[in-house]
């Protein structure tokens, strides 16, 4: 036998593999498990954009701290302005 | 065939079940080619799941204009390896097999003892040696291919392939005048 031959040979038989069967069907779980936990760390952020949007509560909650932090902005600031006002009158 | 650039945009879009159809197709070559590097049977294939679900964690960061979906793998399944030798100190240059005791060597023995010398000659390569070889002799990739997969010029892997086979045929000769 030559050595080329022996080597042709021997490099088919080292290209000869056996997969086993399931070997897709363990990495598609794998991925698919994957997917589910990327899908509920969403689900919680999209849960708390929804509570805000759809609860009526909560919506006026919001509406609520909003007023609260305007009209305390404009107490400040009209407080300002006056304060500066009587030290330059 | 189903284009690998239509599967791979169908996966981004959301249809996580056309990955299956990118393991099917590649599962072989990467378990072959782990299998190859590292020696081990056993654990090459847990390597390749590693190796598949890092692949679709970052199948969005490839770039088809940069290089094809199997150089792309290649390059994961290497490193995997790599990471994997260091980890569990899998020495680079590994404990050829042990060579079989032929009393009355006929021909079915003497190939044997040639396979055993080429399998030995293969183990006792550098790393970087037997990763050139592996990939031109058993994946049929193109220099090109493997000088992306390893980072280096396309001189420099036709050099460690023809040293690589140089070792190899050596084993042979080597062997030639003892038969």
């Amino acid at each position: 036998m030559k050595d080329n031959e022996v080597y042709e040979s021997w490099r088919q038989e080292k290209c000869q593999i056996d997969v086993s069967q399931n070997f897709t069907d363990h990495v598609m779980n794998q991925v698919y498990q994957l997917e589910q936990s990327r899908k509920s760390s969403r689900f919680t952020i999209e849960r708390v954009i929804e509570l805000i949007s759809f609860h009526p509560l909560v919506k006026m909650g919001l509406v609520a701290v909003g007023a609260v932090t305007g009209i305390v902005r404009l107490i400040i600031m009209i407080n300002t302005i006056l304060s500066n006002g009587v030290i330059n009158g | 065939m189903i284009e690998e650039t239509g599967i791979i945009k169908a996966v981004l879009e959301g249809d996580t079940e056309s990955f299956r159809l990118l393991v099917q197709r590649y599962q072989k070559p990467v378990i072959r080619m782990i299998a190859n590097l590292i020696n081990d049977r056993h654990i090459c294939e847990d390597i390749a799941q590693e190796v598949f679900l890092s692949a679709y964690k970052k199948l969005h960061s490839f770039d088809p204009s940069r290089s094809n979906f199997s150089t792309w793998l290649f390059t994961i399944a290497k490193n995997k390896s790599i990471n994997t030798m260091k980890k569990r100190q899998i020495p680079s240059v590994s404990t050829p097999p042990e060579k079989p005791d032929f009393s009355e060597p006929d021909d079915s023995l003497i190939k044997d003892e040639l396979f055993v010398k080429l399998d030995q000659a293969l183990m006792s390569l550098s790393s970087k040696h037997k990763r050139a070889l592996i990939l031109a002799e058993f994946e049929n990739l193109s220099y090109e291919q493997i000088a992306q997969i390893e980072g280096i010029r396309i001189g420099t892997v036709k050099s460690r392939i023809n040293r690589a086979k140089n070792r190899l045929r050596s084993a042979l000769e080597c062997i030639d005048g003892d038969i």
